[in-house]
C-alpha cells in the first residue's frame, strides 16, 4: 500500500502521461507580442507589478529633483511652477499608480497561488484593468514633461483646482486621468473579493485563510466603499471646471470643504487600503523565518478588520483647522488614536512570533526589510498619535513635520514590506533568487538613506517650515537640516538603484528550480507551473505544508481535486464561501483581445474628453463598449457540459446562475459600490443643505415641480418593475429560442431610463437651471448620476436581447439577464432614493 | 448540468452574511454609534450657529445614543456564542470558534472605540469652535 492511499486521497491511482501536457496546452502563455493578450495571473501580475514599480521608480526621480532643489537655500534649480507640478505628479503617482496597483498587483499575483487556485475568477477583468492603468499612468505622467501636469497638490482642493484660479487642462489630466484609474481599481477589487471568497480550496474556511488572503479581502472591501467616494467628487469637479456647476463655489452655495470630506472619505482609508496588505505580507513572512506559526492568528484578523472599519471613521483628522465644532474634532480625535490600538496588535504578534521561535530568528534580506518596517513604521504610528491630537496638530499642520509623519507610515508601512516581497516571493516568477549579499547592501542603503532623509524633517517641520515651498530664505534654520535630508534621499536612492541593477541581473522569467526555499508552510510553495498547481489540494490547517506531510507530492502527481482539464478548457474549482466546499466548476476564458481593446479605447476616450476633443471621444467610448460586448459575448458558456468528477467521488456541474455563480458576486460587489457612490452623493446633497440650510432651495429659486411628477416618475419606475418580474417567467425552456422575455427586460430598461429623463425634464421645465446654484447643480446630479445606470442597464438589456436571438438566452443559461435584472432593481432603489432627496427633502425641512 | 438559485446556494449566501454580520457586530455598532453622534451634533450645531450650548436634550440625546450603544455590544459580548449559533448555526469546532474570538475581540475593541470618543461628549462644549 503506498502513503498515498493511506492518506485517503481523492485520486490516488497514478494519472494519465498525457494529462500535465493538456493542462500546459490550455494554460500556455502567448509568445512574442501576442504575449499583451495574455491573462493568466502570472503575466498579468508580473506586468503589473513591473508597471507599478517602474511608476514607483519614476517618482522617486521626482523626490530627488525636489530634494535637489531644497537642499540649500534659494536655490533656482527650478521655478515654482514646475515645483508645484513635480510634487503634484510625485505624491500623486506615488499614492495612484504605484501603492494600490502594486498591492493589487500582488494579489494578482499571489492570490490565486496561495488559494490554489488555478487563477483568479475573471482573467480578462485584470488584464483590462492592467493595460487601463498602464495606458492612462503613463499618459498621466508624460504631463509633466508637457507643463501639462496638474499643481493642485495630490489632494487637489478647491478653490485652488477651480477653473479660476487652475485654468487650461493640467487639473483636468488629474481628475480624469486619476478617475479613470480609480475605476481599474475597483475592477481588481471586484475580481479580489469574488476570488477570495470562491476560489479557495476545499477544506480552507475563513478561519484557516492565509493571513495575506484576509487582507486582501479588507483591502477591496475598503476599496468598494472608499473609491466611490473620490470617484464622485472627481466627478463633481471636472463637472463644475467643464460646464459650471457650481458644487464647490461658495458664492453660489457650494462649499470647498465638500471636497475636502469627499476626498478624505477616500484619502484616510486609502493609507490604510496601503498598509493592512503590507501587514498581510509581513504577516506571512514572519512564521516562515522564525519556524513558527504566527503567534495570535484570530487577533491579527481582529486587527485587520478594526482597522479597516475604523480607518472610515478618522477622515476628519486631516481637516482639524477648517473650523469644525471642537467635539467633532474630539469624536475624530478619539477615533484617530483608537486606531493605533489594532496597529498595535498586529506589530505585538509579529514581535511574539519572532520572540517564540524555536530557533533564531533567519535573518536574510527579507527579514531585514521586515524589521525595518516594524521600526520605520511603529515611529511613524507614534507621530501619527501625535498629530491626531488636536492641539498639536494646529501647529504642526501642513508643516514638514506632516511630510515626515506620512512617509513614515507610507515608506515603513508599505515599501518595505513591498522589497521584502521581492525578496521572498521572486522564485515564483524567476528562475534565480535575488543576490542575499546584495540585498544586505540595498537594504541599508535603504534604511539609512530613508532615515538620514526624513527624521530631520520632524525638526524642520517644528521649526516652522511649511511643505510645498518651492525654495526658503537662507535665514530660518532649515539649511542644514533640508541639506541632511537632501544627502539621506540619494542614499536611499542608491539603494533602490542597487535593487534595480540586481533585480536586472539575476531575474529570469520562468519556474523556480527550489519550490520552497524558505520551508514555508503556505500553498504558494506548492509546486506549481503555469497552470498553478497540477491538483488542488484539501486543506486541513492554516499550514498545510507544515502539517500535511507528503502534500507538494501528491499535488504534484495529480492525486488531489481537478488534475486535469475536464471541459477542455481553462478551469477551477469554486468553492462555498464559508467552509470552503466545492461548488461547480467554473469555466474561464483564455487569452484575448476584447479586454485590450476596451482598455486601450476607454483611456483614449477619457483622455480625450480631458482636453475637450469630444467627438473623438465619444467615438472611443462607443468602441470601448463595442469591445466589451464582443469580450463578453465569449462568456456565459452555458449548461453544455454534463457534471465532471474532480476526484474523491466528488461530480461538479460545469456552469452555475443564481446566488452561487460568481458573477452574482461580482454584480453584487458592483452594486455595492455604485451604492457607495449614490450614498457619498446623498451626503453631498445634505451636507451642502446643511451649510445654508436657511436658503434650501436658495431665494429665486423656481418652486419644487408637484408631487405628481415625482409620484408618475415612481409609478413609471413600478411599471418597469412589474414588466421585469413577467420578462422572468417568459425566458424559453433550455434548447428553445424565445426572445418575448428579454424583449420585456428591454422595456423595463426604458423604463427607468424614462423615469430619469422625465426628472430632467420636469426640472428644466421648472425653470431650475444646473449653473445657478449648488441647489441646482445637485438636483440634475442627481439624475446625472441615475441616468448612468439606466445607461448601464439599457446597454446590458440590448446585449441580453441579442444573446437571446441567437439561442443564448433560457431559463437555464440565464447569467446575462440575472446580471441585468439585477442592476436594474438596483437602478430602481437608486433611482426612488433620489426622488425621496430630490423632492421629498426640501418640502420636509422648508 | 446547471444549477440556478437553489435553496442551497440561497443558503451558502445567507451563511457568509450572518457570518459576516457577526464578525462585525462591534464595529457595526460603532459605525452606527459614530453616524448618529456626529451626524445630529452637527446638524444640531449648523441649525443653531453660535450657541455654545444648544440645550442639555443634545447632550442628553449623545450620551444615551453612546450608553445604548455600548450596552448593546456588551449584551452581545456576553451571548456571543448562543446568538452566533441563533444566527449562522455551526458548532463549537475550531472554526467556529475562531469566528467567536474575532467577533468578541472587535466587540470589545468598538466598545473602547464607544468609550473613549463617548469621553468628548462629557468634557467639550458642544458647538464651540477651537481658535487657532
Amino acid at each position: 500500500m503506498t502513503a498515498s492511499s493511506d492518506r485517503r486521497l481523492p485520486n490516488p491511482t497514478p494519472r494519465p502521461d498525457d494529462e500535465r501536457d493538456q493542462l500546459e496546452r490550455i494554460w500556455s502563455t502567448p509568445k512574442g507580442w501576442r504575449i499583451l493578450s495574455a491573462v493568466n495571473n502570472t503575466a498579468v501580475g508580473v506586468a503589473y507589478i513591473g508597471g507599478a514599480f517602474l511608476f514607483f521608480l519614476m517618482a522617486g526621480v521626482l523626490a530627488l529633483v525636489m530634494r535637489t532643489q531644497l537642499s540649500v537655500p534659494e536655490n533656482q534649480f527650478l521655478d515654482q511652477d514646475l515645483y508645484n507640478q513635480i510634487f503634484t505628479v510625485h505624491g500623486t503617482t506615488m499614492m495612484f499608480l504605484f501603492a494600490v496597483p502594486a498591492i493589487e498587483a500582488l494579489g494578482v499575483l499571489l492570490l490565486p497561488q496561495m488559494l490554489a487556485a488555478r487563477d483568479l475568477p475573471f482573467p480578462r477583468l485584470s488584464a483590462f484593468a492592467i493595460w487601463a492603468y498602464m495606458i492612462g499612468g503613463l499618459v498621466f505622467f508624460s504631463t509633466i514633461f508637457y507643463d501639462l501636469a496638474p499643481k493642485g497638490g495630490w489632494f487637489m482642493y478647491p478653490p485652488l483646482t477651480l477653473t479660476e484660479y487652475s485654468p487650461g487642462h493640467n487639473a483636468d489630466f488629474w481628475l480624469l486621468g486619476i478617475g479613470f484609474i480609480e475605476i481599474s481599481a475597483i475592477a481588481g477589487a471586484v475580481e479580489i473579493v469574488v476570488g477570495t471568497l470562491k476560489t479557495r480550496p476545499p477544506g480552507m474556511s475563513l478561519a484557516r485563510m492565509p493571513i495575506f488572503a484576509w487582507s486582501m479581502l479588507i483591502f477591496a472591501g475598503m476599496i468598494m466603499f472608499a473609491f466611490p467616494a473620490v470617484i464622485l467628487a472627481t466627478m463633481l469637479l471636472e463637472i463644475e471646471r467643464s460646464f459650471g456647476w457650481p458644487f464647490f463655489t461658495a458664492a453660489k452655495g457650494g462649499d470647498p470643504l465638500l471636497w475636502q470630506h469627499l476626498f478624505w472619505f477616500f484619502g484616510h482609508p486609502e493609507v490604510y487600503i496601503i498598509f493592512l496588505p503590507a501587514a498581510g505580507l509581513v504577516s506571512m513572512i514572519v512564521p516562515t523565518m522564525a519556524r513558527h506559526r504566527l503567534v495570535g492568528y484570530n487577533l491579527i484578523v481582529v486587527a485587520l478588520i478594526a482597522t479597516g472599519f475604523f480607518s472610515f471613521g478618522l477622515w476628519v483628522h486631516h481637516m482639524f483647522t477648517t473650523g469644525i465644532p471642537a467635539l467633532s474634532l474630539g469624536f475624530f480625535s478619539a477615533a484617530s488614536m483608537a486606531v493605533a490600538i489594532p496597529s498595535g496588535i498586529q506589530v505585538f504578534s509579529w514581535i511574539a512570533t519572532m520572540a517564540a521561535a524555536r530557533e533564531r530568528f533567519r535573518i536574510t534580506t527579507a527579514s531585514l526589510f521586515v524589521l525595518g518596517f516594524l521600526f520605520i513604521f511603529t515611529i511613524g504610528g507614534l507621530t501619527g498619535v501625535l498629530v491626531a491630537l488636536v492641539p498639536l496638530d494646529f501647529q504642526l499642520h501642513d508643516s514638514y513635520f506632516v511630510v515626515a509623519h506620512f512617509h513614515y507610515v507610507l515608506v515603513g508601512g508599505m515599501v518595505f514590506p513591498l522589497f521584502a516581497t521581492f525578496y521572498y516571493w521572486i522564485t515564483m516568477v524567476s528562475r534565480n533568487q535575488l543576490s542575499e549579499r546584495v540585498g544586505r547592501w540595498v537594504f541599508w542603503l535603504m534604511f539609512l538613506g530613508f532615515n538620514i532623509a526624513f527624521l530631520p524633517m520632524h525638526w524642520t517641520g517644528l521649526s516652522g517650515m511649511p511643505r510645498r515651498i518651492w525654495t526658503y530664505p537662507p535665514s530660518l534654520g532649515w539649511d542644514g537640516l533640508n541639506m541632511i535630508s537632501t544627502v539621506g534621499a540619494f542614499i536611499l536612492a542608491a539603494g533602490v538603484l542597487l535593487f534595480v541593477v540586481d533585480l536586472l541581473r539575476r531575474f529570469r522569467p520562468g519556474q523556480r528550480e527550489n519550490e520552497n526555499p524558505w520551508g514555508a508552510g503556505t500553498l504558494e510553495w506548492l509546486p506549481a507551473d503555469v497552470y498553478s498547481t497540477r491538483s488542488i489540494p484539501r486543506v486541513s490547517s492554516r499550514e498545510p505544508l507544515w502539517d500535511q506531510p507528503g502534500l507538494a507530492e501528491d499535488v504534484e502527481a495529480g492525486h488531489y481535486y481537478l488534475p486535469n482539464a475536464p471541459t477542455g478548457g481553462r478551469e477551477t474549482i469554486v468553492t462555498s464561501p464559508v467552509e470552503a466546499e466545492p461548488e461547480y466548476i467554473i469555466r474561464m476564458p483564455g487569452n484575448g483581445w476584447g479586454h485590450v481593446w476596451a482598455a486601450i479605447f476607454t483611456a483614449a476616450c477619457f483622455l480625450l474628453l480631458t482636453v475637450k476633443v469630444v467627438v473623438p471621444a465619444l467615438i472611443c467610448a462607443l468602441l470601448a463598449i463595442a469591445s466589451c460586448i464582443a469580450w463578453a459575448w465569449q462568456l456565459d458558456h452555458g449548461p453544455g457540459k454534463e457534471p465532471v468528477e474532480i476526484g474523491g467521488g466528488i461530480k461538479l456541474p460545469t456552469y452555475m446562475s443564481g446566488p452561487s455563480s460568481h458573477s452574482w458576486w461580482a454584480m453584487s460587489v458592483l452594486i455595492l459600490v455604485a451604492a457607495s457612490l449614490y450614498v457619498a452623493f446623498a451626503f453631498s446633497y445634505l451636507y451642502l443643505w446643511l451649510v445654508s440650510p436657511q436658503v434650501w432651495a436658495p431665494h429665486g429659486s423656481p418652486p419644487l415641480p408637484t408631487p405628481s411628477w415625482a409620484i408618475g416618475t415612481a409609478l413609471l419606475l413600478a411599471l418597469g418593475t412589474a414588466i421585469i418580474v413577467v420578462a422572468n417567467r417568459l425566458l424559453p425552456a433550455p434548447g428553445r429560442r424565445d426572445i418575448r422575455g428579454v424583449l420585456l427586460l428591454f422595456l423595463a430598461a426604458a423604463c427607468l431610463a424614462a423615469a430619469g429623463l422625465v426628472e430632467l425634464f420636469v426640472h428644466w421645465n421648472s425653470g431650475l437651471r444646473p449653473t445657478a446654484n449648488a441647489y441646482g447643480a445637485m438636483v440634475y446630479m442627481a439624475s446625472a448620476l441615475n441616468l448612468q445606470v439606466a445607461f448601464a442597464v439599457l446597454i446590458m438589456a440590448g446585449f441580453t436581447v441579442a444573446r437571446a436571438f441567437v439561442g443564448r438566452v433560457d431559463r437555464e443559461r440565464r447569467v446575462t439577464f440575472d446580471n441585468t435584472l439585477m442592476l436594474f432593481v438596483y437602478g430602481v432603489a437608486q433611482t426612488l432614493l433620489g426622488l425621496i432627496l430630490v423632492h421629498g427633502f426640501p418640502r420636509a425641512v422648508g | 448540468m446547471v444549477h440556478s438559485g437553489s435553496p442551497g446556494q440561497k443558503q451558502h449566501v445567507t451563511s457568509i452574511v450572518r457570518l459576516i454580520a457577526y464578525l462585525l457586530a462591534g464595529p457595526l455598532i460603532w459605525a452606527v454609534q459614530f453616524s448618529i453622534v456626529y451626524a445630529v451634533h452637527t446638524l444640531a450645531c449648523a441649525i443653531s450657529p453660535g450657541e455654545t450650548a444648544i440645550g442639555g436634550w443634545l447632550l442628553l440625546f449623545m450620551v444615551g445614543v453612546t450608553a445604548a450603544s455600548v450596552a448593546a455590544a456588551l449584551a452581545i459580548l456576553l451571548c456571543g456564542r448562543r446568538i452566533r449559533r441563533a444566527v449562522c448555526g455551526g458548532s463549537n469546532a475550531a472554526g467556529w470558534t475562531a469566528y467567536d474570538i474575532i467577533s468578541g475581540f472587535l466587540i470589545i475593541l468598538s466598545v473602547v472605540a464607544m468609550s473613549w470618543s463617548g469621553v468628548a461628549i462629557g468634557l467639550l462644549e458642544t458647538c464651540d469652535q477651537t481658535q487657532m
